[in-house]
């Protein structure tokens, strides 16, 4: 129930598409979306391969929720073997995608090889098409889709814009325009495929086991529990509401992370973003509609959100709304990750100001910082080198030690050093840096434990890495702030099976495990399970943080405590007993 | 007793308890007041487990106010 029980496998080399069904085993273990992805990408990819070679392999999973009225479930889980980390990678993306594949009678698509000239895969009323896309390719993921649109009524789309063909290592994948599958580049898999979209058009529905009562509960929840306080500032606000908490918090990355607050952190917050808002917009059945649609003289999207106010606003000096609404709207069409974006162009902007590379970018320059998306996805001029992110441009010319990164991916906008959660959050996570795999700022910073302590640090992170994936998994919105009772609630009524919340831990905990042994096959450890330098030496020189720093043996002290949490050895290795007990 | 004056910004699903969205003032008959008990006298309850920023800064529902502050209460967020 609540599954199709079918899984689509396209191979692009071959042109052939077959049906297949969904392991149910695999199904109960790991649930859908996330887990799932992982775990066929586990079976299926040979440790070692290039992250661009046709034998890398482009999942496309929804949830067992997904298509049904369950509140904030829209979402699709993207996952491949990252080219940016050579870690495994997903990435999750809103709109209206997700229903749809799921409406036309799949679980997930697993795309296989490579396609000799441009495609778009079309999926509808049980075919499986390639249609030539040689004249979308050179166009941006704005231009696509549109046109798209225009072309196949009723479908729903996911795009590569200039900077997954060109196999940037921060290309992202979008959706609806401003839906993005944003991180590792996930779009440059897309692009080594020669595969510019993906079109899905439904026709069909989920069943669950008995729908009235499916519907008056959920009903009854949408009321009692999403739409309510716990929730709402995700309605009224959305994540902009966070450059404030940030800004208080002496948490907002500025000038590549040599601050952490930002003197115009008004003219990008919350309020002023409101006053150029012109519409709310939501993912499939989501009554939180966190989207924020912006629109000023100069351009407009949907967003910025919080990420991108943080990284492409303060921490590249910028304090000029129309900017970075204009910057994020050049990402989204050049099909550019904005986190990976705004931190290489700080990257670069500090390597000017430090006299070890100058770019022609400075902190605060409006006109300059402009050209960056365009030119990093055609990799053009300047962004043939800045298309290479941080970790490798650091490489190239120096800077290592302010080369905000982990395991190759750009630090998302919480600094550490007023958060020390969030430096483990970062160095465990398991496709580099990154805020959802655990977000411990909510109960440190902006919450009531201590954020300049390794106590408690560890446990925390661990609780919320396992919860998020099976959060993730199951696919809930991390921005519904659901427990794992409810989620358990939920699920089972919809399965038709008993699904505790005991077991999602389980699960939570499960995925993770094999998520980090997928990075260990491909000779991740504890040698990569850190932080830039910056971190541990650098005191932050004002606000709430000031004189913080995450000293390293406050953090190898967390680390340390994590792995013997996670029963892992002291290398970082997931044991053997550790497999045996999770059915690995 | 005096009276204490508080510019006040109700954030979010806070606003409801003000006057709406944007800053309001917020009069209270006393010399000095807590942060709990600021938030109390608006209505929000205690279990909402609002963030509260006095003059820019996080403080805790302990700390006392003594008029003329601008404070802002946040509702906890989750997912980033
Ligand atoms: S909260 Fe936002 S991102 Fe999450 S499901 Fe709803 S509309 Fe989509």
């Amino acid at each position: 129930m609540a599954y199709t029980g079918r899984i689509l496998r396209v191979n692009l080399s071959s042109g052939k598409a077959q049906s297949e069904p969904l392991n149910e085993k695999w199904a109960r273990e790991y649930l859908g979306g996330k887990g799932l992805a992982i775990k066929y990408l586990y079976e299926e990819l040979k440790p070692g391969l290039d992250p661009l070679s046709a034998a890398n392999k482009l999942v496309l999973m929804t949830g067992p929720l997904t298509g049904t009225i369950v509140p904030a479930t829209g979402k699709l889980s993207v996952a491949a073997k990252s080219p940016a980390t050579g870690t495994i990678l997903d990435c999750s993306i809103g709109g209206h995608f997700a229903f749809e594949l799921k409406y036309a009678g799949y679980d997930a698509v697993i795309i296989e090889g490579k396609a000799k000239q441009p495609v778009i895969l079309s999926i509808a009323g049980g075919k499986v098409r390639l249609q030539d896309a040689v004249a979308c390719w050179g166009r941006g993921a704005h231009e696509t889709e549109l046109a798209l649109q225009e072309a196949m009524d009723g479908f729903k789309f996911l795009v590569i814009g200039q900077a997954g063909e060109h196999l940037v290592p921060m290309a992202c994948i979008s959706s609806e325009l401003y839906r993005q599958a944003g991180r590792g580049g996930i779009g440059a898999v897309m692009g080594s495929k020669n595969l510019k979209a993906v079109a899905v058009k439904g026709g069909g529905g989920v069943v669950v086991p008995d729908i009235r009562t499916f519907m008056a509960a959920i009903n009854k929840l949408r009321r009692e529990n999403t739409m309510s306080d716990a929730n709402m500032w995700v309605y009224t606000d959305g994540t902009p509401m966070i450059v404030e908490l940030t800004q208080t918090t002496g948490t907002l990355p500025t000038r590549n992370f040599q601050q952490a607050v930002f003197e115009d952190w008004e003219k990008i917050g919350s309020e002023a973003l409101k006053k150029v808002r012109a519409a709310k917009k939501a993912c499939f059945a989501c009554p939180l509609a966190c989207g924020n649609y912006s629109r000023t003289g100069r351009a407009a999207v949907e967003g910025p959100e919080y990420e991108t106010l943080a990284l492409c606003g303060a921490n590249c000096g910028i304090g000029d709304l129309e900017a970075v609404i204009e910057f994020n709207r050049l990402c989204d069409d050049c099909g550019l990750d904005t986190i990976s974006a705004g931190n290489t162009a700080a990257f670069a902007m500090e390597m000017a100001e430090k006299g070890i590379y100058d770019f022609g970018l400075r902190f605060g320059d409006v006109a300059g910082y402009l050209k960056v998306p365009a030119l990093i996805a055609r990799r053009e001029g300047i962004g043939a080198d800045l298309a290479l992110g941080v970790r490798a441009l650091a490489e190239k010319y120096g800077g290592k030690e302010f080369a905000m990164q982990v395991k190759g991916l750009e630090f998302p906008g919480y600094e550490p050093r007023g958060s020390w959660g969030m430096g483990l959050a970062y160095a465990t996570a398991d496709r580099g840096a990154c805020h959802m795999r655990a977000w411990p700022i909510a109960v440190e910073a902006f919450g009531e434990m201590d954020p300049f302590t390794a106590e408690g640090k560890a446990g925390l992170v661990k609780e919320m890495q396992d919860d998020n994936a099976a959060k993730f998994s199951a696919i809930f919105c991390d921005f519904w702030a659901v427990d794992g009772e409810t989620q358990a609630r939920i699920l089972s009524a919809a399965l038709g099976r008993e699904v505790t919340a005991a077991e999602l831990k389980k699960i939570g905990e499960r995925i993770y495990n094999l998520a980090r042994l997928f990075n260990q096959r491909e000779g991740f450890g504890i040698k990569d399970d850190t932080l830039p330098a910056r971190i541990f030496n650098e005191k932050l020189p004002g606000g709430p943080s000031e004189g913080r720093l995450l000293p390293r043996e406050e953090f190898v002290k967390i680390l340390a405590e994590y792995y013997t949490l996670r029963g892992w050895d002291e290398g970082g290795r997931v044991t053997g007993a550790k497999i045996k007990e999770l059915g690995l | 007793m005096g009276t204490l004056k508080i510019a006040l910004r109700l954030q979010g699903p806070f606003a409801k308890y003000g006057r709406g969205t944007g800053v309001f003032e917020w009069e209270m008959a006393a010399d000095r007041c807590t942060v709990e008990e600021l938030l109390a006298q608006i209505g929000i309850p205690a279990t909402a487990k609002a963030f509260v920023s006095v003059d820019g800064i996080k403080r805790d529902p302990d700390y006392i106010l003594q008029g003329g502050e601008r404070i802002v209460v946040f509702p906890p967020v989750t997912g980033g």
